[in-house]
């Protein structure tokens, strides 16, 4: 029999232990503590860091802060779980709601981090995401400033596979006309940056892009006459304004550097208020990633604005690799848009669909519903699973106003009722599905108006089917 | 039915069918590795007589179960911590003990068992407060109430 003594990398907490991974506590100090008559208490402070490690796996972050909180020994033992992912917001609602001072400050990640005796110390290995969030930043100048601080940090964690990015958007035209493609601006200066400074950069495997409109939110836009700050000259040059000067000057939205290796890409992106020329297609970003891209998700919101031609999914970018597809069923809300995704992603295996709230009460009076269901009968060749949206999320099925009947016609003439797989969401009837052996999961937390974080999670009862 | 003995660490023998000790992976293996079905008592030098004999138990219960899956997927964080009800019945003994098959489930390699006694502990953290979860434990704080105040605001780097 032989027992090796080896300690497990600190990176990988979460690994199923093997018994070499183990320490096999000593025979010897067990002996020696009967014999002194002490007795061995064991507790969950004593047994062999992997243990704890294995206790925590079965826990979620916010469980594993409270345990860390309750003493050094738990805390250690949470350490390379919590900091796998990081979220770097400016300020956190969270923290608010927990009555907890907001001070995360750049400096003092970066500290914790590098310095010698920092509560991070040699954590940076860990790592694997980082969410970039300006939330509750109100001013143009100040999201450009901590958002550039924050890209700037990335380069410290090696192993960074996954990066979220989420910012609300100024409408640029809001604020000033030298702030014009604010996103393109941003995302130029974000993706230069890091492949300039960040080795991950080139192993990065997901990106999530979600942006909301943020005219209405920030106090500087509704003050008369507008607070326009001046932007630091590094903050004008990361977004690709010359300093003192008002030229533009920064790469076209095709020429923004964009990583190799995408694995999975979502975009939640809201283009409500912008004007014409603010708009990005964001599948540029995928342009380089055509051979390692499976799995998209993406919502465009245009709000009303339909007839807006805008250039997305450029004939260039090849996407036929992509089997997991997620929309949320206002994706631009026009037919025209809806064919050319058939047609530049043909082998969906994979499909999910979500409502967007605000659009569900009159969605069933489009023409776009039409073409949502000969989309999806046209996929029916490779498709595989499907989540079917959560219709009634403004109401039951039981309503009088005919939606049921609508979206049951709806799944009889797309041939949608012959699906062998399907994720449900709460309510929505099982009897519509025909198919013998129709495989039928369950969701019972519908959360539509968060589609792109719910996609996320939905995908592995998605991926057990 | 070939049986074999094992020796506890406080010198007590115990015969067991070689099926039941098998679900040990660390016997299973020095059993393979010793060729035959030895006479003599194989020494369990880690676990005394209470623990062993409540080890048995469960692999007595657990003697025809299939192997566990070989590889899930360790990233996942969404391991569900439902236990059966028989293990969930067999759990129910005092803390120490709990820790004590959990220690012995690790030493002689039973994975199932382990998986168990980790998912009764987690499930005695869940829903809990820092201060609860420490007397649930009985875990003193060596924390100052500054120190504390950082944790928490350290914590909001962590990704929920």
């Amino acid at each position: 029999m032989s027992t090796t003594n080896s300690t497990s990398p600190p990176d990988s907490p979460l690994q199923q232990l093997t018994l070499d991974d183990l320490d096999i506590p000593s025979t010897e100090a067990e002996t020696e503590a009967e014999a002194s008559g002490s007795d061995v208490v064991n507790s969950i402070e004593s047994i062999p860091l992997e243990l704890r490690l294995s206790i925590l796996s079965y826990l979620n972050i916010k469980e594993i802060k409270q345990f860390s909180l309750c003493s050094r020994v738990c805390r250690i033992a949470s350490l390379p779980i919590l900091y796998r992912r990081l979220n770097l917001a400016y300020v956190y609602n969270s923290a608010i709601d927990r009555g907890i001072t907001p001070t995360t400050r750049l400096d003092q990640i970066q500290a914790a981090f590098l310095d010698p005796d920092g509560s991070l110390h040699n954590l940076q290995d860990i790592v694997r995401h980082v969410t970039i969030d300006t939330e509750n930043l109100s001013g143009y100048n100040n999201i450009i400033a901590y958002y550039r601080g924050w890209v700037s940090l990335l380069p410290l964690f090696p192993a960074l596979n996954s990066i979220k990015i989420r910012y609300y958007s100024p409408s640029a035209s809001a604020y000033s006309p030298s702030l014009y493609e604010f996103d393109t601006r941003l995302f130029n200066g974000t993706f230069s940056r890091l492949m300039e400074t960040c080795t991950a950069y080139r192993t990065l495997k997901f990106l999530h892009v979600k942006t909301s409109e943020y005219r209405f939110s920030d106090p500087a836009l509704s003050s008369r006459p507008k607070k326009i700050e001046p932007l630091s000259d590094e903050d004008e040059v990361f977004m690709g304004l010359n300093p003192g000067e008002s030229a533009l000057k920064y790469a076209t939205p095709d020429t923004i550097p964009c990583p190799e290796a995408l694995e999975e890409v979502y975009f939640d992106i809201d283009f409500r208020s912008k004007p014409r020329g603010d708009v990005i297609d964001p599948m540029l970003f995928t342009r380089s990633s055509a051979n390692t891209l499976r799995t998209l998700g993406v919502w465009l919101d245009l709000h009303k604005d339909r007839n807006r031609n805008l250039p997305l999914f450029p004939e260039g970018i090849d996407l036929t690799r992509i089997t997991d597809l997620g929309l949320c069923l206002d994706f631009l809300n026009v037919a025209t848009y809806l064919t050319k995704v058939g047609t530049r992603i043909p082998n969906v295996v994979s499909l999910s669909l979500y409502v967007d709230q605000g659009s569900v009460g009159g969605f069933w009076e489009e023409e776009a519903i039409k073409a949502y269901g000969r989309i999806v009968s046209a996929w029916l060749r490779t498709l595989k699973r499907m989540r079917v949206p959560w219709f009634t999320a403004s109401g039951d099925y039981e309503g009088e106003d005919g939606r049921t009947e609508r979206v049951k016609s709806w799944f009889e003439t797309n041939e949608l009722s012959k699906l062998e797989r399907v994720v449900l969401v709460k309510d929505t009837p099982e009897e519509w599905f025909e198919a013998q052996d129709c495989l039928i999961t369950r969701v019972e937390q519908a959360r539509e108006f968060k589609w792109s974080e719910v996609y996320l999670a939905e995908r592995l009862p998605l991926d057990g089917l | 039915m070939s049986q074999i003995i094992l020796l506890s660490s406080d010198n007590v023998e115990m015969k067991v069918d070689k099926e039941v000790a098998e679900r040990s992976i660390l016997i299973k293996n020095m059993l393979e590795d010793v060729g035959e079905t030895p006479d003599q008592a194989i020494p369990i030098p880690n676990v005394n007589e209470g623990v062993l004999r409540k080890v048995i138990e469960w692999c007595e219960h657990h003697r025809n179960d299939p192997p566990p899956p070989a590889d899930e997927d360790s990233d996942s964080r969404k391991k569900s911590t439902d236990i059966e009800e028989w293990d969930q019945k067999f759990m129910q003994v005092d803390q120490e003990m709990l820790f004590e098959i959990i220690l012995a489930a690790n030493y002689l390699d039973i994975k199932p068992l382990l998986d168990v006694g980790c998912k009764t502990v987690a499930n005695m953290i869940k829903g809990k407060s820092p201060e609860e979860i420490r007397k649930t434990f009985n875990i003193q704080n060596d924390f100052t109430p500054e120190e504390e105040d950082q944790i928490r605001r350290e914590n909001e780097w962590a990704e929920e």
